[in-house]
């Protein structure tokens, strides 16, 4: 049952009506079995998983934020009961090894056997010893990963390094602690939510807000007209281009390469806004993911818009404990390198997934050291954003220098995405390699323009949808861009947004794509 | 809660107007009660073949039809649609009925086996297609359900628990939630504009005719076989290679949904092969080819660990029994082309020519 499946749309409506029929009391505890239900139904074999995560950071927390003896009599804290700063870095370490565990057992340990047998092949060496492990050998079949798990670890590895750095976020009750790991909305593919900070919603009184409700249900329109119309209807062509790499040269490829980048992006976006629009309706305010990041005009800016919990995430637990920016250049480079590989290997244990976040980590760490030059520079050399600072507002050449920026950033990001996307390394640099090839001659008459597409399964019908639908999409977000979408939503009479609301419900229902894809972030 | 209430009354002239088309346009026949379905099995009974059946719940043909023979037909096949080219040229001049439904599983050849049984006399051979998914778990193919009862019945005879499952009722339930349901939904719009622009793209009865074949519309022959319309019956080599390819990235990671042999499956599979062996029936299975584009793409992505594996199976299971196996999920080994498939999975007439004259031969 998905997020965009009937079923799982009524029921919630049943589950948010009991919701707030329930006295205060009893709300937390629905919330929590709506979530272990929801799981179950993805299957009863993965549930174990969860619960043992979820047990284990709950525990590591009260490790780390024990206080062995009571206070003193004159009510100070003596200092003594808490655990001293060295053994709790060793507490903190083996709570988070325990933790990390399951993910690393589940979702590397194939990936790591694989790599060492075939490096072991190559050189020659003697028998192979994890060759029993890899996918060839039945390991994939044996040992599926549990839907999810990336993020509730990460939700419960967040929660541990919270609390050994201020155990007053320690939370003593079970139940409520197994909420923040498996709130429903966010248990299969985020938003990353800290514990800490879900676990302070949940202690404040929370009385029905029509408004947010309201903005939930938006939310949640606007996540299901992102997936299945435009998502799910891209996914068609790019999946056929995909699933036969070598059959494929020019336009075909460069409707994979840009059509991936945007599948992606209204795949995680639509994801994120029916978790946020869901979480609305129970009363908590949203976590904000993604902030139309292909708007960016640098790569750092991408990425502070771009997956924003998954990003913070690894910004506050990997990249500033590394030293962050203040340290030497050299040390700088190798902080950002690592983060991005290890942010690569989270998404999917394959050596795609750490190139693509390896490029991700120069295109950063060029970006980094860009800025400063460009600062010094006056020549032409200089970044697009120091020409565009200096330009007058709303000039053309500031609006076509940033838009130009922008342009550059969007391309080099879905060029790192065909990494992402590809099986492999080698099928990765064929797209790139052959995406140019022919494009000339494919564009040369309207017969051959439709004879190069004909095999992605993209019709007129279909092109068209996704053209109205990404344009209205380009509208909304340029105006929320501009900080004017509020404004303009909210100030129409109540006709015109029913109209308009209408209006959208029936091209969901004429347009989307009802074959039930799964959400691209599941399978992380 | 008032917020729901409203939310609810807003959400109605939506959910009003989804189920005015589905159940107003019905493409799939799911409200119109059971009519349809006697009135095909009616000119089946009587031998004549029947064109331009719309969509139409081809179990309940088959248990109208078994009710109105007096006999079971000497020669009876069993399968999906992948099976539905077996013609009665196959029988040797016996009397022949191709019982296929489409989307069959397992659930749907004990079913139909079992009101083909209880006929005097039974039929003297069964040719059993079996295709891939018919030993894993199929939940998603719920077709059978309609003949559930007929299920239950040879299960008892086999000796097998029929089990708790859902019943007739259950099934017609589920059949009222297609009214809102969204697939069904774009089905019945797009039929709509379709008979809107062009009155004759309306859905037209069914009627018996001599004739074998339209360009316009398939024709279900009177030995149960089916005949595609001219679309079908002349896609180009291309168009049918590309279909074989699509369907390859479809079910990249399996084989038609499969992605493992089930022993619960395998073992009800071989009570049902004993149980027709020990009623006295002769038993023939047919294992319908893969287009060679699929079965290429199928090799190269996973070795087709499970269609080797159920074939591997399937021979052995026969062997051990001394029933003949006509075909192969590779076509290669079931002497067939590219040219013998309208697309990645349903076999040519001339490819099942191929693959029974390979039979004569021996």
């Amino acid at each position: 049952m998905t997020f965009t499946s009937p079923l799982f749309l009524a029921l919630l409506f049943l589950s948010v009506c009991a919701y707030w029929a329930l006295p205060v009391r009893f709300r937390w505890i629905w919330l929590l079995v709506a979530g272990y239900l929801l799981y179950l139904s993805t299957g009863p074999a993965f549930f174990p998983t969860l619960l043992v995560v979820t047990l284990a950071t709950y525990l590591g927390g009260r490790l780390l934020g024990a206080r062995a003896a009571p206070r003193a009599p004159d009510g100070t804290d003596s200092g003594e009961a808490r655990p001293k700063a060295t053994r709790r870095g060793r507490r903190l370490a083996l709570t988070l090894v325990v933790a990390a565990a399951p993910l690393v057992v589940f979702k590397y340990t194939g990936f790591v056997a694989d790599t060492v047998t075939s490096a072991a092949r190559a050189a020659g060496a003697g028998p192979d010893l994890f060759a029993w492990l890899t996918p060839e050998h039945g390991w994939a079949q044996t040992l599926l990963l549990p839907i999810g798990i990336s993020f509730y670890t990460f939700k419960g590895m967040s929660y541990l390094i919270e609390v050994a750095r201020d155990p007053s976020r320690m939370e003593r009750s079970l139940g409520r602690y197994a909420l923040s790991i498996s709130f429903f909305p966010q248990i299969f593919a985020g938003p990353i939510e800290r514990p800490h900070a879900f676990l302070a919603k949940l202690r404040v009184a929370r009385p029905f807000d029509r408004e947010r409700a309201s903005a939930g249900l938006g939310l949640l329109a606007s996540g299901l007209f992102k997936k299945l119309v435009v998502a799910d209807n891209l996914a068609a062509a790019v999946n056929q281009v995909y699933g036969d790499l070598s059959a494929h040269v020019g336009l075909p490829l460069v409707l994979a390469i840009f059509g991936f980048s945007l599948q992606i992006y209204y795949d995680f976006s639509g994801y994120s806004d029916i978790a946020n629009g869901i979480a609305q309706l129970f009363g908590f305010d949203g976590v904000e993911n993604f902030r139309r990041p292909y708007f960016a005009r640098s790569f750092r800016e991408f990425w502070q818009r771009w997956h924003i919990s998954l990003s913070t995430w690894f910004r506050d637990y990997l990249y500033f404990p590394l030293g962050g920016s203040r340290v030497g250049p050299t040390r700088h480079v190798v902080n950002l390198m690592i983060t991005f590989v290890v942010s690569g290997l989270w998404h999917g244990a394959a050596w795609t997934f750490a190139f693509w976040g390896a490029l991700h980590g120069l295109l950063l760490v060029a970006d980094s050291f860009a800025r400063p030059l460009a600062a010094r520079s006056p020549g032409p050399s200089r970044a697009f954003e120091v020409a565009e600072a200096e330009a007058p507002r709303g000039t053309a050449g500031r609006v076509l220098r940033s838009a130009a920026a922008g342009i550059g950033v969007f391309v080099m990001v879905s060029v790192a995405w065909v990494f992402f996307r590809a099986p492999s390394l080698g099928d990765a640099i064929y797209v790139l390699s052959h995406a140019a090839s022919g494009v000339v001659a494919q564009l040369g008459s309207a017969k051959a323009f439709r004879a190069a597409l004909a095999p992605t399964g993209l019709t007129a019908a279909s092109a068209g949808v996704l053209a109205v639908s990404l344009a209205a999409l380009l509208v909304v977000e340029v105006l929320q861009e501009s900080g004017r979408w509020s404004g303009i939503w909210s100030t129409r009479p109540a006709w015109q947004r029913h109209v308009l609301a209408y209006g959208m419900v029936a091209w969901i229902l004429l347009a989307g794509s009802f074959e039930q894809n799964s959400f691209i972030y599941f399978q992380f | 809660m008032d917020f729901f209430r409203r939310t609810f009354l807003k959400a109605l002239p939506v959910m009003f107007a989804v189920s005015i088309v589905t159940v107003g346009v019905d493409p799939a026949n799911l409200f119109r009660g059971s009519s349809y379905e006697r009135g095909i099995a009616t000119y089946l009974a009587q031998g004549r073949n029947v064109a331009a059946i719309g969509n139409h719940d081809d179990r309940l043909v088959q248990r109208y039809l078994a009710a109105k023979l007096g006999a079971s037909p000497e020669v009876l096949v069993l399968g999906s649609s992948r099976a539905m080219q077996i013609r009665r040229n196959v029988a040797d001049g016996r009397d022949f009925f191709n019982a296929s439904v489409s989307e069959a599983a397992l659930e749907d050849l004990e079913a139909i086996a079992q009101l083909y049984l209880q006929l005097e006399p039974p039929p003297r051979e069964v040719i059993v297609s079996v295709d891939p998914w018919d030993l894993q778990e199929t939940g998603w193919l719920i077709g059978w359900k309609t003949l559930s009862t007929e299920r239950d019945r040879i299960l008892a005879q086999m000796g097998r628990d029929p089990g708790g499952h859902w019943t007739d009722r259950w099934q017609a339930l589920l059949r009222y939630g297609q009214a809102l349901s969204p697939s069904y939904f774009q089905e019945s719009a797009q039929r709509l504009m379709r008979a809107l622009v062009d009155e004759g793209a309306a859905r037209s009865a069914y009627f018996a005719t001599d004739q074998t074949e339209f360009d316009d519309k398939p024709v279900k022959l009177a030995d149960g076989s089916l005949v595609y319309d001219a679309a079908m019956r002349r896609l180009s080599a291309e168009a049918a290679d590309r279909s074989a390819l699509e369907y390859g990235v479809k079910w990249r990671d399996k084989i038609d949904g499969v992605s493992r042999l089930e022993p619960a499956r395998q073992a009800e599979f071989e009570d049902f092969v004993g149980y027709l062996l020990a009623r006295g029936v002769q038993v023939t299975i047919y294992l319908g080819p893969y287009h060679p584009t699929t079965y290429a793409y199928f090799l190269r992505e996973r070795n087709l660990r499970v269609g080797g594996e159920v074939e591997d199976y399937v021979r052995s299971m026969a062997a051990a029994r001394n029933i003949e196996v006509l075909g192969s999920y590779d076509p290669a080994r079931a002497g067939v082309g590219p040219e013998d498939f309208f697309d990645a999975q349903h076999v040519r007439e001339s490819g099942v020519a191929k693959i029974f004259s390979q039979e004569a031969a021996r």
